[in-house]
């Protein structure tokens, strides 16, 4: 049961790059942080601390950020290899919110203090970010939003409330849409704000979540003071910084590898369930099947997103196709993870929190929490079709593109 | 920009299959006698030739190049037995000293062998003795869909020892009885009782046999996931069109959420099997064959799956016109699904996948 990895030799000119990124993953990952990723556990800002700082030194801090802001200037090709080797290593992922997101952005529409103030602590992970758009009004409609700027001499003062905010507990910063003004399309009047979050009207309110882990938050605004300076691109622009954030990033090249590494993990699991039984039973029949399905599934989505990079890389990557590939990766993950619950079984469903251990009495066996943690993120996972557009929204976006309207 | 697909293994054999094919006449009637007007020309194109090597006066190309005339062929749903012969007659064939003059009258387009694979029910028995062999048995679904000159199929001897046999056309009586497809395919079942050939009809034996009818099975699996590749682009192709021009309540049918979602979905399954497939073939062509008939039965598993998935979405978003034969995506419908259980179903594949898995 193996993940048949076909297209090594479309990567041949990368060889000699593929084995130092192993040899890195290998030597400088520390145990425990890959123990954490392996047992599936929640990856919090200490491990992707960590983390960054070996990347940081090694000169591989932001692997899509250009040369001149301190990034390694890789092409797509060399960061799928990169999300490829340290995946497979069980490496934790870069945080996503800082390097991913806000980063380009300030980059493109930043004025060289803002550059030189934000960008390096995002590149050695010494300052984390948040991401504040949606609001309780605005969610796939994020342009409903209603969150309200007022320029007060060379303050803008915010006052509403943000949702979903993930990472907002262990976040210095955020960057946030807000309303700067109610005239026009609906559009136009949304300005891009960077606030820190220990200015005074913040509260930060944590969702309780199905899975049960601490990921998302409400963030409330208060007359929160934030300088001007701190206003990203011009006033009334902020949309046109939030779609550069969309269309430069279309295409993940972490999704994949994390993907083919979760479908070994489930095909262990299946093996270890299997082991030492007599007669086969119907039930592993069954789970087989949805397993090899997946697996296969895994394997075309990987030559999908290889075929992406290559016409990103040509600039012919069509929409439909990106969001061809959201749509296929967050089904799969959520295929995958329900084969990993059904082998858990009802036993872990039951005893997903140990309220004995939090008590700090007794501690479940490794192997157990193990198990429940792939519980935890079977209910995390059902996110996956709904966070960064959901797949009616992709949907949408594909059928234009097939239907030509 | 509507939908188009794009091709697996674009070229001049893709473009050649594929206006052919376009041309093809639905024919459903049993007239194994005389080749069609569109076989003849892939023969006369030396399309059985294109993996024979050049020893044998073929064009010694590459597996990519017969899943360039399948995915053609798919798109047109051309019911015509082009893995079969083009494929994996020559990959059962090559090598073999007693197959030397039939592979290259093959490849000239002067012969052409169907392979009984399948023993059915009653599994052909052999008697070799002296320089004769006698069978007695049944040649299970013969794909007959176009006139062959041979047969070569497995019998197997009262010790055990699997002989793979050539027999030409002539040496075997008429059909028992002749069957039509779910997609137009014409197979027939034959009996033998008591039927003598040549000793020298045998080109392999023991454990050899198994070893090419299981590799050359497999590339057929393939070819029809291929095959199955070309059908689904072509059926989104015509699903769109259809939507896009069918009024009722007013308004195109295209504008209906429901509608675009499903087609979606057919586009999301064609892009992946799509990579898939192209990546199986690629790493047939260039790697070690070793694996090759475990990874293709992953590939033939998800094909069959899926293939059967978009069939019924084409024929259901089609409505009532769905259901009639003449309509081409309705006969693509058949071709998918009549590939997704050829060479081996969903649970073929699965076992074979599992066996080693549960064990």
């Amino acid at each position: 049961m193996t993940i048949p990895h076909p297209s090594s030799h479309t990567l041949d000119p990368y060889d000699a790059f593929r084995e130092e990124l192993r040899q890195f993953a290998e030597s400088e990952c520390p145990p425990a942080l890959k123990e954490v990723v392996r047992t599936n556990q929640k990856v919090t800002r200490n491990e992707y601390r960590i983390w960054q700082e070996k990347l940081f030194a090694r000169g591989w801090g932001a692997p899509n950020w250009p040369v001149e802001y301190g990034g390694t200037g890789w092409d797509l090709q060399q960061r799928y290899l990169f999300e490829e080797v340290t995946a497979q290593a069980d490496c934790p992922p870069q945080y996503h919110h800082g390097l991913g997101h806000i980063g380009p952005v300030i980059m493109h529409f930043g004025t060289p203090e803002q550059k030189a103030r934000f960008l390096p602590r995002i590149l050695d992970g010494s300052e984390w970010w948040c991401q504040g758009y949606s609001e309780p009004g605005a969610g796939s409609d994020l342009a409903s939003l209603k969150t309200a700027a007022v320029r007060d001499g060379d303050h803008y003062v915010i006052n509403g409330q943000k949702i979903w905010t993930s990472h907002a507990q262990e976040a210095d910063m955020m960057y946030t849409l807000v309303r700067t003004s109610n005239e026009g399309r609906k559009q136009a009047g949304i300005s891009l704000l960077l606030v820190p979050m220990d200015t005074p009207g913040i509260e930060v309110r944590p969702i309780p979540t199905i899975d049960h882990w601490h990921h998302v938050n409400e963030v409330f605004l208060n007359d929160v003071r934030v300088p001007c300076a701190n206003l990203l691109g011009v006033e009334g622009e902020g949309w046109k910084c939030a779609k550069f954030l969309l269309d430069r990033e279309r295409l993940s090249p972490a999704t994949v590898p994390r993907l083919a590494r979760l479908a070994e993990q489930v095909g262990e699991l299946l093996r270890a369930r299997g082991a030492g039984g007599s007669a086969p039973s119907a039930s592993q029949h069954v789970l087989l099947e949805r397993l090899y399905l997946a697996q296969a599934g895994v394997a075309g989505a990987r030559e999908m997103l290889l075929s992406a990079i290559q016409e990103e890389m040509q600039g012919t990557l069509a929409a439909s196709k990106s969001s061809a590939l959201k749509l296929y990766c967050s089904d799969l993950s959520q295929q995958l993870i329900g084969i990993a619950l059904d082998i858990a079984g009802p036993e872990y469903a039951a005893r997903l929190v140990d309220t004995v251990a939090a008590t700090g009495q007794e501690v479940a066996s490794d192997a157990d929490d193990s198990l429940r943690q792939l519980i935890h993120t079977y209910l995390f996972y059902r996110s996956r079709t709904i966070a960064g557009g959901t797949s009616e929204v992709q949907k949408n976006v594909i059928a234009r593109d097939l239907f030509g309207a | 920009m509507t939908f188009h697909a794009t091709p697996m293994f674009p070229g001049d054999l893709y473009d050649t299959t594929a206006r052919v094919a376009a041309a093809a006449p639905v024919t459903e009637t049993f007239e194994s006698q005389e080749p069609s007007e569109t076989w003849s020309q892939f023969l006369q194109l030396g399309w059985q030739g294109v993996l024979i090597d050049e020893a044998h006066d073929g064009a010694g190309a590459s597996l990519g190049d017969v899943a360039a005339i399948a995915e053609a062929a798919g798109r047109h749903a051309l019911a015509q037995p082009l893995a079969a012969r083009c494929a994996v007659v020559p990959l059962l064939l090559a090598g073999l000293p007693g197959a030397s003059d039939v592979l290259r009258a093959m490849a000239a387009g002067e012969a052409s062998v169907c392979p009984v694979l399948d023993t059915g029910p009653v599994p052909l028995a052999a008697v070799r003795d002296g320089d004769r062999l006698t069978l007695n048995g049944r040649l299970h679904g013969a794909d007959l869909t176009e006139p062959a000159t041979h047969f070569v199929f497995v019998a197997t001897q009262d010790d055990g020892l699997p002989l793979l046999v050539l027999a030409p056309r002539d040496a075997v009586p008429g059909h028992a009885s002749t069957w039509l497809g779910i997609d137009g395919r014409q197979t027939a079942d034959i009996a033998l009782s008591g039927v003598t050939l040549a000793a020298s009809s045998v080109l392999a034996q023991g454990e050899d046999v198994y070893t090419r009818v299981e590799r050359a099975s497999a590339v057929g699996g393939l070819l029809a996931c291929a095959q199955t590749v070309g059908a689904i682009g072509a059926m989104i192709e015509q699903t769109i069109e259809y939507l896009t021009t069918r009024v009722q309540f007013g308004v195109a049918l295209a504008t209906f959420q429901a509608l675009r979602h499903r087609v979606v979905e057919m586009y999301v399954a064609y892009e992946n099997v799509r990579g898939m497939v192209r990546r199986q073939v690629l790493d047939l062509c260039e790697g070690p064959a070793g694996s090759a008939p475990r990874d293709i039965a992953l590939v033939k598993l998800y094909l069959s799956v899926t293939g059967r998935q978009v069939a019924e979405s084409a024929i259901q978003l089609h409505g009532g016109i769905g259901m009639s034969r003449e309509l081409p995506a309705a006969r693509l419908a058949m071709h998918a699904l009549a590939c997704s259980l050829q060479w081996g179903d969903r649970f073929a594949h699965l076992d074979r996948l599992a066996r080693p898995a549960l064990h």
